[in-house]
């Protein structure tokens, strides 16, 4: 429940002031003491499309366009199409874009403001859930050291953590500062789910590549379509 | 000498059983293909993401609450599908949905359930709140 409302919420939160970003990224994943690495290039393009290439350890495509997602994988010559009947997104990415928003989107999404406060260089703003999803989740903190995002807290109902995110190596774009570094620990009933994802070589506005504006799988690329 | 030499390969032969055993599960997990650890995967994290809430859905909404934990939309889990290679996303997303529709449909149904035994022990104990 907790991942479908971060995915709900999330899609409602692309930037409209940037119309294209794109960054090389590295994710680093560790989940009951196995640990990933996932390396390429994302490509955002305005209103809301996303393609992912991953170089590292796999060759694929991914391009998230509202409620269809597309993997692609060139030397297999594979793909699949998902249709969902709700928005597809890449959490760890609009963790990313997501600060283009001063309350990071948390109000577009029915949450309230409920009280906030000052410890030394660094606002924290406290916000409670609304009441669709104050069953399951609870308060969410924010903390902002001039006007960087610093850190981000979600709680369960039952007042547990669920999650706790911490940005650093912040590079200023406009009015907004994109966290390069982003730290993330997922606290499930048996486990920590750890996830490191560094940004690198940020591009804001410049033309993204002609393969990924133009891009639409071989004909003589099996599809597999998958309804969500 | 022939009785020493039965009992020396039977200790043997039951010593090479007892590896075996151990050594089975080891040896199946190094060999495990990608659709089958997709399908694992799928599998484990499809109930894990399976939320409780569908129980209170079905103590409130009965048969509505089950059949509705049955059709709701459901995300997918598109960030466990980052580098991961085809056949693992072909088994991955086998199985994640149908665990994880099945599980809160479970939970739904529980909810239903224990809903009708306490109307039921409610009319039992005092039939005359349930009459006009």
């Amino acid at each position: 429940m907790i991942i479908a409302f971060l995915l709900l919420s999330y899609s409602a939160s692309f930037p409209q002031s940037s119309q294209t970003i794109q960054v090389q990224f590295e994710r680093q994943y560790n989940e009951k003491g196995v640990k990933e690495i996932v390396k390429g290039n994302i490509y955002y393009r305005a209103p809301g499309e996303v393609t992912v290439v991953v170089n590292s350890p796999v060759k694929q495509w991914m391009i998230f366009a509202g409620k269809q997602l597309t993997i692609y994988y060139p030397d297999d010559k594979q793909a699949f199409q998902f249709n969902a009947q709700i928005p597809i997104s890449l959490p760890f990415f609009e963790a990313f874009i997501g600060v283009v928003k001063t309350d990071y989107g948390l109000t577009d999404i029915g949450y309230v403001l409920s009280t906030h406060k000052t410890r030394g260089d660094t606002l924290f703003t406290y916000w409670s859930p609304p009441k669709k999803t104050s069953k399951t989740l609870g308060e969410f903190t924010l903390a902002y050291v001039s006007d960087k995002i610093v850190y981000a807290e979600l709680k369960r109902r039952d007042g547990t953590t669920a999650s706790r995110s911490f940005y650093k190596n912040h590079i200023h774009y406009g009015v907004t500062y994109f966290p390069l570094e982003i730290y993330t620990i997922r606290y499930t009933k048996k486990d920590s789910i750890l996830e490191k994802v560094v940004y690198t070589n940020p591009q804001f506005d410049k033309p993204l590549p002609i393969e990924v504006m133009n891009f639409k799988i071989p004909t003589n690329v099996k599809i597999e379509e998958i309804n969500w | 000498m022939a009785g020493k030499i039965f009992v020396s390969n039977k200790k043997i032969v039951t010593l090479l059983l007892v590896a075996l055993l151990f050594a089975t599960p080891i040896l199946s997990q190094e060999f495990l293909s990608d659709h089958e650890q997709g399908r694992t995967d799928g599998k484990r994290e499809g109930v894990s993401d399976a939320s409780l809430l569908w129980a209170v859905v079905g103590f409130g909404c009965s048969c509505f609450g089950v059949g509705a934990a049955y059709l709701w939309a459901q995300p997918v889990p598109a960030a466990r599908l980052v580098g991961k290679g085809p056949e693992y996303v072909n088994g991955y997303t086998t199985s994640y949905k149908k665990a994880k529709r099945e599980k809160e449909t479970i939970y739904a149904a529980a909810g239903c359930i224990l809903s009708s035994i306490i109307s039921t022990i409610s009319y039992a104990i005092n039939p005359s709140t349930w009459e006009d």
